[in-house]
Order: structure tokens, then C-alpha cells, then sequence
């Protein structure tokens, strides 16, 4: 019987360690910390509600814009304030770009490497690797010569001795099942994707001045002024082309390189198919408003709840349902660290009560993390992706039945066999297909209204604080990338008097709470089987399909 | 002895009779006087336009906020001069425009600046007097070249950052990087608010001690000459500018 | 100094490449972030006849924003610099290694590459209550930075919070952040800050550091010159509105619409220095005034809480609420003066009436010491 401890995780954002249980081979029981606190939470009161989205941005440079459009959702809410169709849209566009940036990045940089070994690549033949990349793909780049390139290269670099990032990889663990030139066409690819994120992202570069950390978000709307005669206006006919031929490259590079990808590697790792099962309950707000934020019946993916792996039927979800718990965390809670608190009683008293620093092990029958506990309905929910994906699938969301039905079919398995690592895997891919899809639609009816006449970009009825009443509260949310973001501001004598985050992450890797349930990382690692534990490299696989931000978790 | 010609004493009820004519503000004086208050009226209309740019224009050709900065510059130059001229006469004018009248630094002119105010909280029926400044006044106009000298730096201390010249940077670059630079911009705009708040004071001060007294005091700053009874000059035991 | 900075500099100079020369490459580099690849090349095989010098980068107290940033760093692209220029051996964001394995890594580099390697630094350092707010496999983030940074050739640091504690040490500092050069006095050290820093920018400082095997001219805060030595508005592409006087009054008005200076909304760029303006972002594609929204002066020191509140001009006057501006209350006090002063004229009046006459001389002889004695 022996403790892993895997810490630092890497190739996720920010600061997470993983303790794990091992008997017999596999994971008897697990726990999931985040060792970093900034309290950006306390930093914003008594601050300009209206600029809280420029501080609560910052919460995390990955995710960027994510908790700024939850911060001025929030602000709006409280307010009463509507915004223009414009704004409406330009978020949506920046919102869905995020969303295949974010995930083509994780796919090949921050999780390809569990499943591809680097080193493999040079056993490859480049030319029996340009027959499988033309079997599965017709992207243009699968040469004899281009792989020869990209082999060159690897051999290059390993016999410099100095393997840079991939020095210190759990090269040759027998968990790796890929062939020789399978690997070589990942690397290639590994390297292809971060061309394509750089270019890609221009898309924020126009509509938010920069990334990371747009800089075009207002409460009533968005900063990006649109005219179709003006050379100088942030948006006009010009930029609407760039923008649409970029948002093309990625449709491209999505259904030729990335789908292809998941689906070649999960046909070599279908046993992942029946592991990482995790909680069976699954949360989603919906995302794309389409007519206004209060008609959530408009929103391109659905709000809904999923429990206990029951795809025939969709709870409704309400804000209310929320709370936090902070037994398992380093915080105190006036009244008590066993109850739950809504957001609007939320408080964010720091109280470190771990072992002092240098430590071995947490002492997880205490407190163990710097993240709450979040619950809905005191039910533990898994967030993200495949969340969305399954919310959406069981409310007869054609578009997404379409293509997650052609994804199971490809690899003959049943829908049940999403509750898995490899379907949070898939699940993101197939989401970032239809994201693909989807923003050259809403770049064009920008256009539209460009084109007719509709210049509105921003709602100014609220923008002076006089017009405040003297105390308001609201919920700003967002469907991110990795999951349900939740902002719950309350406004007093036009300033910040409390702001609470409940962020995907921290639904996700949240310690247990005080009825002793697991968060869904520490309910996924359980019966995962260790090879080598030493290189518990399965750990990283299932811990990795989340996608973890710990930046964002604790905030 | 000549008669003081001053509307203040045609209300009076007595002529003073024997006031004598006496010499009290220096050219010097009374030249950065006037040139410290004009600048200050440019500066601070300019300034405020620059704080808030209220005029709205559309032209292609407009250049309202260029020529604004540089009239505040050109202002803050001829500010700067008149205050230099005065902190030089501190040193070598007459007894009334010597640094040692500003400075509260013997006990009788701290006792003179409470009578003052319970002069002007009307807790005194009358009126101290005096040949030069009443203790009170020139405690705060000590006070004033204070926040003119603070105000100088400050602006330097902007005007080094704008134009990024070496030789500025040189004198003033320490203060920016003392204090922040949006921290010397508030400081130089609150300023300016002390500078109307005196004025107003300043004047009305001004225009009630001459009429109290009946020494064209008002006139003092444009003549030079106050007119101050005979007994006040012999108790203050002195005939210096007595004409 | 690195070993192959000589061999490099001296290759360079065989080709015709004065320091000079490669300084005013380096600004033209960041200015209009056109690196001529043939330099990459230069640089690269000059290195490749030699070790590759070695960099780890260290997250603490961060975003990551600076991580991102770096991967959509241009000419030279992050994979050049990753994989042909350095060898990066440590990056948690992006590294293959994990755990155990992470660590060794960067203990191998600490011992067996002592004085040699770069570090670079994102985010703060907490230094309240025994740095328990960052811990990376059981070690405080003043730990690992001490031990990491005293034994490298150079430090880096990079973004606001590295600098100068940036967001996370903004008031309260709840965590008694701070940044690199606070946590760990006395290094070679350079600041890149911004958020997050701009990668054109930090890649011109890793050029020029294997080039000549030192770090280019700073200024009093450590940040190089080239980069943080002019003010964003005299950069400005709205300039010209400024002075004439064409300012954006509200949100999506014909103003702002026709790209108007945004002054009246806040804009810092008059209290800022950055080259944001020329570099731009992603590959010189825009910036946030050209994007519409003004800027936040975000390379600048401590600006989170000088710099704020964003949206309006001058910072909060200490003791007022968010929402009270230093021109309300200068207006306000200035009016009450006003009025007071009014008040006291009639009261003076009347007091005059009430009085009747008095000799002077009377009065004097009740309190002869009120005459001026000087
Ligand atoms: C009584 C004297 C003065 C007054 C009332 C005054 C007033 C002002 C005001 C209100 C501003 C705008 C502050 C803001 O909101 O940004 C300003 C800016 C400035 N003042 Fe003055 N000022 C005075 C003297 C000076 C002096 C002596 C200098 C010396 C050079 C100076 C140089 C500047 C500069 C460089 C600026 C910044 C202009 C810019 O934004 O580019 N001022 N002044
Ligand atoms: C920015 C505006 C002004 C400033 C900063 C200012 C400042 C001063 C100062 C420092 C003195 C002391 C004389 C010296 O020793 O230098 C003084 C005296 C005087 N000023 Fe002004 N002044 C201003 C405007 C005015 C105006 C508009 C008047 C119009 C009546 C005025 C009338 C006088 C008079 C009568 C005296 C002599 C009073 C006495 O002996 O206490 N001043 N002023
Ligand atoms: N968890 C998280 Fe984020 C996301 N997506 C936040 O809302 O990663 Ni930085
Ligand atoms: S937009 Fe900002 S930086 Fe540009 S000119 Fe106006 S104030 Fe200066
Ligand atoms: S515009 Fe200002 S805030 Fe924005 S990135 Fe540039 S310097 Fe930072
Ligand atoms: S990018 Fe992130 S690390 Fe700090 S400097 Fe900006 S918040
Ligand atoms: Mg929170």
C-alpha cells in the first residue's frame, strides 16, 4: 500500500498536487489540492463595479476573457442592463474562438504527450507515416518528405542531448500503445498546432486590442466600435474579412487534423473508454445567448443538469441551487466550516491550516486545498465539455446529436461510453467542431447588421453611477471552456462590497465537502490502474481530460 | 504729509487727519504680484481644459488641446519668473516684503494672527492694525508660495515626463520617481482649487481690511503706498518709507 | 556570462554584426516585429556548434498569462526559441515531465548547470504568513525562487505580478505578494512587465542575451529601455485627435466610431510608457486603444492600484469613495469658500452699523501690544 503524490501536476494552468492511494495496482483513493491563493476575490471590494471584469480577467491568462464576460454579465444583471445584439454577438465570437483555441491547445500541448512518445517517433517510417495521415485526413501537410522534416528534427534534438521540454517525459512507459508513425504524425502535429493557435487567436487580437487579457469588455456592451465607412473604426467591412478568413483556417484545421487525431488515438486506447468515470452528474448553464440573456430557450447550447448518468432526463438548473463548502478547505466560514454558502453570503476568510511548508504529505483528513467545494443541490457535479456535449445531446440538440452520434459510430461505442476519460477527450473535440462551425455564422450576421445599419455596440443607460440604485446584487455567468463560471457580485454606494467566483475548475477539483462526497477528480481516479508507480503516468491521463486551471480554481 | 486720496476715505466719518503716506509694497513686489496673478488665471483655465477637455470640436484643422498645453506652458514660464523675482525680494526688499514678515516666528505675531481671527470670527469689535501684513495674512501667504513652489515641481515634473528632455529629467526626474506620476497630476490639479479658494478669501480680505483700516490697502498693491496714522508708525517704531 | 555569448558576439561580428548594429536590430525587431529569420539562423547554428544554454521558467503567484502570451510569440516563433535557440528545461504550463520527474529536472539544472542558465519568473511571491500561499511539491514559492534565481546567470522576470507584485499585491495584498526583485534582492535581473509582458519583446531580451551574453540598457526599474522608455499617447495613432481636441464623449458615439482619442474615458497612455503602440499584439495585428477601449498603463509600477479607477482620468483622492472625483471636490469646497465668504460680508456690514465709531487711537490703547513690531 503506497501514497503517489504528484506535485508539481504540470502541463495544466497554475498549481494543483494530486495524493493518491494505491493497492493492488490500482487507485483505492484520492485527493486533489490546489496550493496556491491569490484572494482576488478581497482585492476587488470597494472597487469600480464597472471595472471588476479588467481585475477578475486576470484570475487566469489561459482561460482569458472568460471571467471578464462573467464579471460584466454579473454587473449588467445587477443593474438591469440589456446589451445591444452587436455586443451580443461580438462576445459570442470571442467566446467561441476561446473555446477552439483553448481546446486544440490542450489537446496537442497539454495532453497529446500522455498518450504520444516523443521518442517513438524516430523508430517511424516517414513514408508508411504519410500513407496513414493520407488514410485518415485529406490535410494537404502528410508528405514523405514533410514527416522526414518533422523526423530530422526530433533526431536532432535527441541527440543534442537536450531534449528541452521533452527531457524529462515518461519516454518508453509501457502505457504507450501508439505506433512508431502514429507518434511521428502527432509530433508533426503538436508542432502545426502552435502555428495555428497564434494565428488563429488574431481573431481576439482585432475584437479585444490583445491576448491574453482582452481589453474591449464594458459593462452595457463592448468597446469595439463598429462603422462600415469609417478606416478607424475597431470594426468595419475590412476587418469583418479578416476576421472570416481566419475563422475559416480553423474549421480546416479542426475537421482535417484535430477530429482525425482523437479519433486515431482513441481506437488505440479504447480501455480508457471504461475508465475515469467520475460522478455520473453533469452541469451545464448554456452558453450563446441569441435574443437577449433572459431567454435562455434562444441560447445555442442548452442549460440543464444531468444526475446520476440518467441521459433521458434534463433537470432545470438555478443559481440558487449553488453553494459552497469550505470543510476540506484552507478558509473559515462564520457559523461554522460544515455548512454550505450561497454565493451572496459567500466569504473568503483565508485560514492555512496545512503542515508547514517543506512538507511531504496534506494531512487530508483535515483541510487539504486552497479550493471550496462547490455543489448543486449538495450534489457534486462534474463541468465542462462533456457536460455541455451530454446536456445539449439530451435535450435534442441536433446539430451536436449529429456529430457526437457520427463520433460513436466511428469508434462503434455506445453513448454510455462518453462517462470516461477518453469521452471528456472526445467530447471537447467534437465541441470544438461545432464552435468551428459556428463563428463564421456570427461574424457574418455581425456583417449583416454592419452592412444594415445597426452600429450599436453599447448601452449607456447605466454607465454613469449616479443612475445606481444605492445597493444591488447579480449573477454573471459563462459556459468556459473547462466548465460552469459563476460571478455573484453585490453593490453598495456604487462600490464592490462582496464578489464571489465559483469557477469550473473548482467544481472539478474541489476537495470533499463536509458529507465527505468527492470532488469529481478525486471520484474519477478511483480503480485506476497504476503500471509503474513511480510514473503513474495513468493519473495525468484521467486528471488531464478535465483540463485543469488551478489559477482559476482558487482565484 | 499729504492727505490719502482713497475711496475708502471718502465714507469716512473722520479724517484720519495725520495718516502719513508710507512706501510699502516695492516695484519688485508689487510686478510679481500682478504677473503671479494673471499667469495664475491663464494656468488654471488651461489647465482645467486640459483636465477636462470641455470644448467639443470637429474640424480637420482643430487644434484646441495642442494650442491649450502650450499656453499653460508658456503661462507656467511667466508663473515661474514673478515667483522667482519674489523669492529673490525676500531676501533684499524692506521690512514688509522680508521673508521674516511671512514667518510666524516671534510671539507677537502669533498673538497678532489670534486676534486676527477673533477678528473675523467677530469675537473682536476692531480690527488690529498694521504697516505691513497683519500676522494672519502673511502667515498664509507664506502658505500660498508654498503650494506655488509645490506647483511648479509638480508641472516640471509632468512637463519632464511629456517631453522626456534630458536636461529636465535631470532637475525634476526624481520626483516621478518618488512619487507616481497620476499621484503629482492629482496633487498639481488639487492645487489649483487651493489657489481659487485663496483668492477669494485673498480679495474680500483685501477690500474689508482697507475699509476697516481706511488705508487703501487695495491700492497698496497697484501704488505701493498704504497710509497709516501717524501714532501706528511711531508704535511701531519705525519711519522707513515715510514720505 | 554565457560561455558561447563570446563565441556567438564574435561570430557575428566576423559577419559584419556591430553590437551597435544588432541594438538597432533589435529596436527595428521590436518596433515593427520583423526579425529577419537569417538572424534566427545566425544565432541558432552559432549556438548549435556549442551546449544550447539552458532556461527554466518558474510560475508562481500567476495567470499563466505570460506563458500564453510567450506561445504566440512570432519572429522568432516559441518554437524557435524553445527548441533552436535555448533549451528549455522546465516550464510547468508546457513541460512533458511531471512530479518526480519535474523536480529532478530542475534540481539537475540548479546544480549541474550553476550560474549558467536563465530563469524567468511569472507571477508574485507571497511572503505573509510563512509563504504557505504558494507551494509547489511541498516548497514555498521564496523558497524555490531563492534557490532557482541565486544560482542563475540572469532572471527574467515577466508580467506585473513578477515585477512588482502586480494584481495579486494590489490593495489589501492580501498575501503579502511582492515581486522577483523584492523577494530575492541583489540578482541580475531584468523586468518585463506588462499584462501580460509582450512577447516581442521578451524575445528581443532572450536575443540579445545570447548574443552578447548580457542583458540590454534598462532603466531605474530594471525594464529595458527599448521597450519601456517612450509614453504610449506620443506613440499613439489617435495623437492627432488628442491635440485637436476630437475626444470620444461616450461609448460607440461618432467619436469613438471614427477613432477619436479616448482621453476623456480614461485612457493612461498619457501616464504610460510601453511600446504597445508599435509592437502591438499577435503579430502586430492591434492593440487595445486601436481595438477602442482605453489603455490601462499596464506596464507601468504598481498600476493596478495608481492607475485606478480605469475610467476615469486622475486616480481616487485617498479618503473618498470610488465614485467622488478630485474635480467634484475641489468645486465643492471652492463653492462653500464662495459662499461663506459672502456670508462674512454682510455680517461685517452689520457689525459696522452696530459698532458706530470709534477712534482708532481708543481702541489701540485697550491692546497696544497688537501693533506691529517689526
Ligand atoms: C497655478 C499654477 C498652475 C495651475 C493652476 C495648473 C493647473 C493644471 C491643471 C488643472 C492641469 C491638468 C491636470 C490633469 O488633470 O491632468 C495641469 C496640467 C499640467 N500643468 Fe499645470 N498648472 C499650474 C502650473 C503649472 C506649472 C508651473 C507648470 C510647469 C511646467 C505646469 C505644467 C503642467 C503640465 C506639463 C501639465 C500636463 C499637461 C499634459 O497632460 O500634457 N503647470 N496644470
Ligand atoms: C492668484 C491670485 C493672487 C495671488 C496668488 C496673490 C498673492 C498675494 C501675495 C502673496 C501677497 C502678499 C504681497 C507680497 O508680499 O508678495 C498679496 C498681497 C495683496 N494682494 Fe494679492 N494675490 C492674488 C490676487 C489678488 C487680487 C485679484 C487682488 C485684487 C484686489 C489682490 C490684492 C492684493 C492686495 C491688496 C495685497 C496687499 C494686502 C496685504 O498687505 O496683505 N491680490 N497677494
Ligand atoms: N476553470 C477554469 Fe478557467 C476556464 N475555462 C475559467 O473560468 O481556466 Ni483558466
Ligand atoms: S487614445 Fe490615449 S494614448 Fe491615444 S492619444 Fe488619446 S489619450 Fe493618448
Ligand atoms: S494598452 Fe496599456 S494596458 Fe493595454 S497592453 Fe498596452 S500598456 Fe497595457
Ligand atoms: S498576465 Fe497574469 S501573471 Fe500577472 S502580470 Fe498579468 S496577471
Ligand atoms: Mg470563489
Amino acid at each position: 500500500m503506497a501514497r503517489i503524490v504528484i506535485d508539481p501536476v504540470t502541463r495544466i494552468e497554475g498549481h494543483l498536487r494530486i495524493e493518491a492511494q494505491v493497492e493492488g495496482g490500482s487507485v483505492t483513493d484520492a485527493w486533489s489540492s490546489g496550493t496556491m491563493f491569490r484572494g482576488i476575490e478581497l482585492i476587488l471590494r470597494g472597487r469600480d463595479p464597472r471595472e471588476a471584469w479588467i481585475w477578475t480577467q486576470r484570475i487566469c491568462g489561459v482561460c482569458t476573457t472568460v471571467h471578464a464576460l462573467a464579471s460584466v454579465r454579473a454587473v449588467e444583471d445587477a443593474l438591469g442592463v440589456e446589451v445591444p445584439p452587436n455586443a451580443e454577438l461580438i462576445r459570442n465570437i470571442i467566446g467561441a474562438t476561446q473555446y477552439v483555441q483553448d481546446h486544440v491547445i490542450h489537446f496537442y500541448h497539454l495532453h497529446a504527450l500522455d498518450w504520444v512518445d516523443v521518442t517513438l517517433a524516430l523508430k517511424a517510417d516517414p513514408a508508411k507515416t504519410s500513407q496513414l495521415a493520407e488514410s485518415i485526413s485529406a490535410w494537404p501537410k502528410s508528405s514523405r518528405a514533410y514527416f522526414k522534416l518533422i523526423q530530422d528534427r526530433v533526431k536532432g534534438l535527441v541527440e543534442s542531448k537536450q531534449l528541452s521540454l521533452f527531457s524529462s517525459g515518461y519516454w518508453g512507459h509501457p502505457a504507450y500503445h501508439l505506433p512508431p508513425e502514429a507518434n511521428l504524425l502527432a509530433v508533426a502535429h503538436y508542432i502545426e498546432a502552435l502555428e495555428f493557435q497564434r494565428e488563429f487567436i488574431r481573431i481576439h487580437a482585432v475584437l479585444g486590442g490583445k491576448n491574453p487579457h482582452l481589453q474591449t469588455y464594458l459593462v452595457g456592451g463592448m468597446a469595439c466600435a463598429m462603422d462600415p465607412n469609417e478606416p478607424h473604426a475597431p470594426i468595419n467591412p475590412e476587418r469583418i474579412t479578416f476576421l472570416s478568413e481566419i475563422a475559416k483556417t480553423a474549421q480546416t484545421f479542426v475537421e482535417q487534423v484535430y477530429i482525425p487525431d482523437v479519433l486515431a488515438v482513441a481506437g488505440f486506447y479504447r480501455d480508457w473508454f471504461g475508465r475515469g468515470e467520475g460522478l455520473g452528474n453533469f452541469l451545464s448553464y448554456g452558453e450563446y445567448p441569441q435574443g437577449g440573456i433572459h431567454d435562455t430557450s434562444k441560447y445555442f447550447l442548452p442549460r440543464g443538469a444531468i444526475l446520476g448518468r440518467d441521459l433521458s432526463k434534463v433537470h432545470p438548473v438555478d443559481p440558487a441551487q449553488v453553494s459552497e463548502y469550505v470543510t476540506h478547505s484552507w478558509y473559515e466560514y462564520s457559523g461554522g466550516d460544515s455548512a454550505g454558502k450561497h454565493p451572496y453570503e459567500g466569504e473568503t476568510r483565508p485560514k492555512y491550516t496545512g503542515p508547514k511548508p517543506p512538507f511531504e504529505h496534506l494531512n487530508v483528513e483535515e483541510k487539504y486545498s486552497w479550493l471550496k467545494s462547490p455543489r448543486f443541490n449538495d450534489t457534486p457535479m462534474e463541468v465542462g465539455p462533456l457536460s455541455r456535449m451530454l446536456v445539449a445531446y439530451a435535450s435534442g440538440h441536433a446539430e451536436v446529436k449529429e456529430l457526437v452520434n457520427g463520433v460513436l459510430t466511428k469508434l462503434n461505442a455506445p453513448a454510455t461510453a462518453l462517462f470516461s476519460t477518453l469521452g471528456r477527450i472526445a467530447a471537447r473535440a467534437i465541441e470544438t467542431q461545432l464552435m468551428a462551425r459556428q463563428v463564421p455564422k456570427w461574424i457574418d450576421q455581425l456583417y449583416q447588421n454592419l452592412a444594415h445599419g445597426d452600429l450599436r455596440v453599447h448601452n449607456g443607460e447605466k454607465w454613469d453611477p449616479a443612475t445606481w440604485p444605492r445597493s444591488a446584487q447579480g449573477w454573471g455567468f459563462h459556459e468556459a471552456p473547462r466548465g460552469s463560471l459563476g460571478h455573484w457580485v453585490q453593490i453598495e454606494d456604487r462600490a464592490i462590497k462582496n464578489y464571489q467566483c465559483v469557477v469550473p475548475t473548482t467544481w472539478n477539483a474541489g476537495p470533499r465537502d463536509a458529507k465527505g462526497q468527492r470532488g469529481a477528480y478525486e471520484a474519477a481516479l478511483l480503480k485506476t490502474p497504476i503500471a509503474d508507480p513511480e510514473r503513474p503516468i495513468e493519473i495525468l491521463r484521467t486528471v488531464h481530460s478535465f483540463d485543469p486551471c488551478l489559477a482559476c480554481a482558487v482565484h | 504729509m499729504s492727505v490719502a486720496h482713497s475711496w475708502s476715505e471718502s465714507r469716512a466719518p473722520y479724517a484720519p487727519g495725520n495718516s502719513v503716506r508710507t512706501y510699502v509694497w516695492e516695484l519688485p513686489v508689487r510686478v510679481s504680484h500682478w504677473f503671479i496673478f494673471l499667469s495664475v488665471v491663464v494656468l488654471s483655465f488651461t489647465g482645467y481644459y486640459m483636465h477636462n477637455p470641455f470644448i467639443i470640436t470637429r474640424s480637420r484643422t482643430a487644434y484646441v488641446m495642442g494650442t491649450m498645453r502650450f499656453i499653460h506652458l508658456l503661462a507656467a514660464s511667466v508663473f515661474i519668473c514673478a515667483f522667482l523675482l519674489r523669492v529673490y525680494w525676500f531676501f533684499v526688499g524692506n521690512e514688509w516684503s522680508r521673508w521674516s514678515a511671512f514667518v510666524p516666528i516671534r510671539r507677537e505675531q502669533w498673538r497678532g494672527m489670534g486676534s486676527m481671527v477673533s477678528y473675523y470670527t467677530f469675537f473682536r469689535k476692531n480690527i488690529a492694525h498694521y504697516v505691513g501684513h497683519n500676522a494672519l495674512a502673511a502667515t498664509t501667504y507664506m502658505a500660498m508660495f508654498t503650494l506655488m513652489f509645490i506647483e511648479i515641481l509638480t508641472g516640471l515634473a509632468l512637463y519632464s515626463y511629456t517631453v522626456g528632455s534630458r536636461v529636465l529629467t535631470f532637475f525634476i526626474g526624481w520626483l516621478p520617481r518618488l512619487i507616481d506620476i497620476s499621484y503629482l497630476r492629482l496633487t498639481h490639479f488639487c492645487i489649483m482649487f487651493a489657489f481659487f479658494i485663496f483668492v477669494i478669501h485673498h480679495v474680500y480680505s483685501a477690500v474689508l481690511v482697507s475699509w476697516e483700516e481706511r488705508n487703501a490697502l487695495v491700492e497698496s498693491i497697484f501704488t505701493g503706498y498704504k497710509f497709516i496714522p501717524e501714532a501706528e508708525l511711531r508704535e511701531s517704531g519705525t519711519t522707513k518709507g515715510a514720505k | 556570462m554565457l560561455p558561447q555569448g563570446q563565441s556567438l558576439s564574435s561570430a557575428l561580428k566576423a559577419r559584419g554584426v556591430s553590437r551597435r548594429r544588432f541594438m538597432e536590430f533589435c529596436g527595428a525587431m521590436v518596433a515593427t516585429l520583423a526579425l529577419p529569420s537569417r538572424y534566427v539562423a545566425k544565432v541558432a547554428d552559432a549556438l548549435g556548434k556549442t551546449k544550447k544554454p539552458v532556461l527554466v521558467w518558474l510560475q508562481f503567484q500567476d495567470c499563466a498569462g505570460n506563458s500564453e502570451s510567450i506561445l504566440r510569440a512570432s519572429h522568432p516563433t516559441v518554437l524557435e526559441v524553445v527548441l533552436d535557440l535555448l533549451s528549455w528545461e522546465y516550464h510547468e504550463i508546457i513541460m512533458a515531465g511531471a512530479g518526480k520527474q519535474a523536480e529532478a529536472a530542475l534540481q539537475r539544472v540548479v546544480k549541474e548547470e550553476k550560474g549558467k542558465y536563465l530563469v524567468v519568473v511569472e507571477g508574485a511571491i507571497p511572503l505573509a504568513d510563512g509563504g504557505v500561499y504558494c507551494t509547489v511539491a511541498g516548497r514555498t514559492a521564496i523558497d524555490l525562487a531563492r534557490e532557482v534565481c541565486r544560482n542563475a546567470a540572469a532572471s527574467i522576470a515577466v508580467g506585473a505580478c513578477a515585477w512588482d507584485g502586480g494584481l495579486v499585491a494590489a490593495k489589501p495584498n492580501p498575501t503579502g505578494a511582492v515581486g522577483l526583485e523584492e523577494a530575492v534582492p541583489g540578482l541580475t535581473l531584468i523586468n518585463m512587465p506588462g499584462c501580460p509582458q509582450n512577447p516581442a519583446n521578451t524575445v528581443a531580451v532572450l536575443v540579445h542575451y545570447l548574443t552578447f551574453g548580457e542583458l540590454p540598457a534598462t532603466d531605474q526599474y530594471h525594464r529595458p529601455l527599448f521597450a519601456y522608455g517612450r509614453i504610449i499617447h506620443d506613440q499613439c495613432e489617435r495623437r492627432a485627435h488628442y491635440d485637436a481636441g476630437r475626444y470620444v464623449e461616450e461609448w460607440g458615439d461618432e467619436g469613438h466610431r471614427k477613432g477619436w482619442c479616448l482621453y476623456k474615458m480614461g485612457c493612461k497612455g498619457p501616464q504610460a510608457t510601453f511600446n504597445c503602440p508599435n509592437v502591438r499584439w499577435n503579430d502586430q495585428t492591434s492593440w487595445p486603444v486601436k481595438a477602442g477601449h482605453g489603455c490601462l498603463a499596464c506596464a507601468s509600477h504598481r498600476f493596478w492600484d495608481t492607475k485606478s479607477p480605469f475610467y476615469e482620468r486622475l486616480p481616487q483622492v485617498p479618503g473618498f469613495g470610488v465614485d467622488v472625483s478630485a474635480g467634484e471636490i475641489g468645486l465643492v469646497l471652492t463653492g462653500a469658500v464662495a459662499g461663506a465668504t459672502i456670508v462674512h460680508g454682510i455680517a461685517s456690514a452689520v457689525r459696522d452699523r452696530a459698532r458706530g465709531e470709534t477712534k482708532p487711537a481708543e481702541d489701540q490703547k485697550a491692546n497696544p501690544s497688537e501693533f506691529a513690531k517689526s
